[in-house]
C-alpha cells in the first residue's frame, strides 16, 4: 500500500515524507537530479516535519564533525617507534 | 605523491632511514588513531590496531606508489586492519531497528518530527548533544561507524572510504546515510522527542 501511495505521488510529481528521507545524504550532497532536487524542495515547502527532519539530519553531520581531535597518546607512538626498530634490527 | 617534502621522505625511508618514516607519519598520527580509536571503542586494542597498520604501512612502502595521497593511503591501511581486528574478535553491537525512522501507510511520519536544532546553538546544550553523539556512535555497527567516522569527520570521499573497507561506493552511501539516521534517532530520544 505504502508503494502504491508513493508511487501515485511521483506521478504527479511528489514525494511522500517517506522519499525524502531516502534522499538526504544525496540531497545535501547535491548530487540528485535537479527535477527530484526541486521536487524535495516543493515537499519540503509544505511539510514542517520533513523541515525540522532534514534540519536535524545536517546538525548530526555538523555535530559529528565536531567529535575529531589528533591527539595520540605519546606511548603509543613510543611503542610504533620501538616496534620499527626492532623490524629493522631484525632485517638487516 | 604531489608533495614534494614526502616524496623526499618516502626516498630516505626507502633508504633504510627510520626516523623519516616518522616525520612522514606525524601529520597523519593523530587522525589515523582516532579513526583505530573509534573502530575498536577501547584503547588497548587501539594501540594494538594501530601499530600492526603502522608496521602495515612501513612493509608496504616500496609499493606506495603515488595514486592516493599519502595520509589517505595510510589511513586506509589503518581503518582496514582495525575492521579486520573487529571481526576477528566479533566485537559488533547488535543494533534494534527502532534507531531507524519510522513511516505510516502514506509514507508520512509514524510519529511527529522534533526539531533540537535549537538547543544546539547553546555551548552547553552543543556540547551535551556531542557527548550523546558519542554514545551513540559506539552503538553503531562497526562498519557503519568507520564509515561516518571516515566520511563526517576525517573528510574522507566515499570512494576513498570504499577502498578502505573493502566495500563499494554505493554500499558505503548506503550504509553512512543509514548510520546519520540512527544517529539523529538516538540524538531525537535524547532529546525528548522523535
Amino acid at each position: 500500500m505504502k508503494r502504491l501511495v508513493a508511487r501515485l505521488m511521483r506521478m504527479i510529481g511528489r514525494r511522500t515524507c517517506e522519499d525524502v528521507v531516502a534522499t538526504l545524504h544525496d540531497y545535501f550532497e547535491g548530487s540528485l537530479d535537479p527535477r527530484l532536487a526541486a521536487a524535495i524542495e516543493r515537499h519540503f515547502q509544505g511539510c514542517p516535519d520533513c523541515r525540522a527532519f532534514s534540519r536535524t539530519y545536517k546538525e548530526v553531520v555538523q555535530l559529528t564533525g565536531e567529535l575529531g581531535c589528533d591527539d595520540i597518546p605519546d606511548e603509543v607512538r613510543q611503542r610504533v617507534r620501538a616496534a620499527l626498530r626492532e623490524h629493522a634490527a631484525a632485517t638487516r | 605523491m604531489a608533495n614534494p617534502n614526502e616524496s623526499a621522505l618516502l626516498a630516505r625511508v626507502r633508504g633504510g632511514d627510520l626516523s623519516a618514516f616518522e616525520d612522514l607519519t606525524r601529520p597523519y598520527e593523530g587522525r589515523v588513531y582516532q579513526a583505530v580509536l573509534r573502530i575498536t571503542r577501547n584503547e588497548s586494542d587501539a594501540a594494538d590496531v594501530y601499530q600492526t597498520a603502522m608496521m602495515a604501512a612501513f612493509e608496504k612502502l616500496d609499493g606506495f606508489r603515488g595514486d592516493a595521497a599519502f595520509g589517505t593511503w595510510l589511513y586506509q591501511i589503518a581503518v582496514n586492519a582495525a575492521l579486520m581486528h573487529q571481526r576477528a574478535a566479533r566485537h559488533n553491537p547488535v543494533v534494534a531497528e527502532e534507531d531507524l525512522p519510522e513511516f505510516n501507510w502514506m509514507g508520512g511520519y509514524a510519529q511527529p518530527v522534533h526539531d533540537w536544532t535549537d538547543s544546539a546553538e547553546d555551548q552547553l546544550s552543543r556540547s551535551e548533544l556531542r557527548r550523546a553523539l558519542a554514545d551513540a556512535l559506539e552503538s553503531l555497527p562497526d562498519l557503519e561507524r568507520a564509515i561516518v567516522w571516515s566520511k563526517d569527520v576525517a573528510g574522507m570521499s566515499h570512494s576513498q572510504i570504499a577502498t578502505a573497507t573493502d566495500s563499494t561506493v554505493l554500499a558505503v552511501r548506503t550504509r553512512l546515510h543509514r548510520a546519520r539516521l540512527r544517529l539523529r534517532e538516538r540524538l531525537a530520544r535524547h532529546s525528548g522527542g522523535a
